[in-house]
């Protein structure tokens, strides 16, 4: 078994928890793959498992930054030299140098170890990216598992995904030795298929390490998006972040997210960020609020939710929130929403949603105790809320009273 | 249900100019000039969103549906 619990504590037992390093252990390395972590060049390596899936993804292409250009070995036997930032393309159908290993996960086919190593002694990979090896169209590969070796910062945008280029569908694990990867920019592991349709990329992604990005510029953290992850750990996101609109979206399998030394506080774009994570129990406390302006679907459908008590009191400029579920995915877990009483709440009607939640009535009063008298028309839905029902018209008139449109 | 059709950008509806909507039910809407005023009954959201002459846009996530 992969001992990704010590890689995860080596993060800091202390910033840890073992409940959540217990959560690490959902992937193991598949019986039969070969162990990728084995001869990788310390410091300096990138390690990859690869398969064609028997001619399904039939090509695989790459490409490093590294100073003095890169090498790569495919099952330990060379296979070329390039300069930093070329392109190794890799056809599967005409290679045959080596006979890779028969595995038989995800379904029988051969899996080939591809090893990326700087050619200068020393020299650190700094950029690490797939590329399409055809000339158009959307590309899949077939990474199964890509394992880091590195002491250095890398960038990791669109490393494994682009959103009209390439993706690797199949990937299971992006793995560190260090137990977290220290990235000068989002990195971007899986995507979606054109307009969110149902093309759900890379949902066997159960691991990504730690993400360290104390030097990391830019500000979007948009459609990060972490496969089914059940956990991600984010460290040392500090003084940049203003758009986590979509960061964990359709992660049906996260159930827990680890913010360490993280600042929140610049983050105005919350669109959608934790909209269909089905198995999320918890939004996380260090969340801060403070430039919050846009929350549509902010925790939506999130059925495993417990307790939760949303305090966005912070978002004084707050224009729109949508905690909720429906009548088939009904989100009881989540039990209030304290909002700011100066809040403008001009976006789009419904302005709040706590529709099919679990706020009784007292807690839906205590909202409506809390809105700020509006002069637009603004919605405050409640439907199938569990209080919706006890509610009394004195209990609507606080509302109704400050020009909300209750929709129960 | 009682229903009624909002501009928004990110709506889950658009018409036939492609301007896009958010499409509202609720079994009674509660508003500042009395129950129901100003929404209209369907049988279901289908049923409004041929009335309203919208259809469900293509981006999602679908924008307050419920």
């Amino acid at each position: 078994m992969l001992n990704l619990i010590n890689d995860k504590l080596k993060t800091g037992l202390s910033e840890i928890s073992l409940k959540n390093a217990r959560l690490c252990a959902a992937w193991q390395i598949p019986s039969g793959w070969p162990d990728i972590r084995r001869n990788i060049v310390a410091g300096q390596g990138i390690n990859l498992l690869a398969t064609s899936l028997n001619g399904t993804y039939p090509n695989l292409g790459f490409t490093a930054a590294v100073t003095g250009g890169y090498s790569v070995y495919i099952d330990g036997v060379k296979y070329g030299d390039y300069a930093s930032s070329a392109q190794c393309s890799l056809v599967w159908a005409s290679y045959s140098a080596t006979a890779g290993y028969a595995i038989t996960s995800p379904a029988a086919c051969t899996a080939h170890i591809i090893e990326i190593r700087p050619q200068s002694a020393g020299a650190q990979i700094n950029t690490f990216k797939c590329n399409r090896v055809a000339s158009s169209g959307n590309e899949q590969q077939g990474i199964l598992w890509a394992h880091f070796n590195l002491s250095n910062h890398i960038t990791l945008t669109f490393g494994f995904f682009g959103y009209d280029s390439y993706n690797n569908p199949l990937i299971q694990a992006i793995t560190s030795a260090t137990g977290e990867l220290l990235c000068d920019s989002c990195p971007g592991f899986v995507g979606y298929g054109a307009n969110y349709a149902a093309a759900y990329l890379a949902q066997y992604l159960k691991y990504v390490p730690a993400l360290n990005m104390p030097n990391a510029t830019g500000s979007s953290w948009a459609e990060s998006k972490f496969g089914n992850c059940p956990l991600v750990i984010l460290k040392n996101i500090t003084n940049l972040a203003t758009d986590f609109s979509g960061i964990f979206m359709y992660n049906a399998g996260l159930k827990k997210i680890a913010l360490i030394n993280c600042d929140t506080s610049r983050v105005s774009n919350w669109n959608n960020a934790h909209h269909y994570c089905v198995s999320l129990s918890n939004v996380p406390k260090e969340y801060n609020f403070a430039s919050a302006t846009a929350m549509a679907n902010f925790l939506t459908f999130d059925t495993a939710l417990q307790d939760t008590n949303l305090d966005v009191s912070a978002a004084s400029g707050l224009t729109k929130i949508g905690c909720y579920g429906s009548a088939a995915l009904p989100m009881r877990g989540f039990k209030g929403l304290k909002i700011n009483s100066s809040a403008p709440f001009t976006g789009s009607a419904p302005q709040i949603n706590v529709s099919y939640t679990g706020m009784v009535r007292a807690a839906l009063v205590e909202l409506f105790n809390e809105l700020p008298t509006v002069s637009a028309s603004q919605v405050c839905q409640i439907t199938g809320s569990t209080g919706a029902a006890d509610l009394t018209a004195a209990d609507l008139a606080i509302a109704t009273a400050k020009g909300w449109t209750v929709s129960a | 249900m009682y229903f009624k059709i909002f501009e928004a950008a990110d709506g889950g509806y658009k018409d036939a100019a492609g301007k896009t909507y958010n499409l509202v039910g609720c079994n009674n809407a509660y508003t500042p000039k009395g129950k129901n005023e100003g929404w209209t009954q369907y049988a279901d959201e289908a049923a409004a969103a041929v009335v309203f002459g919208i259809t469900p846009s293509e981006q999602t996530p679908k924008a307050d549906a419920i």
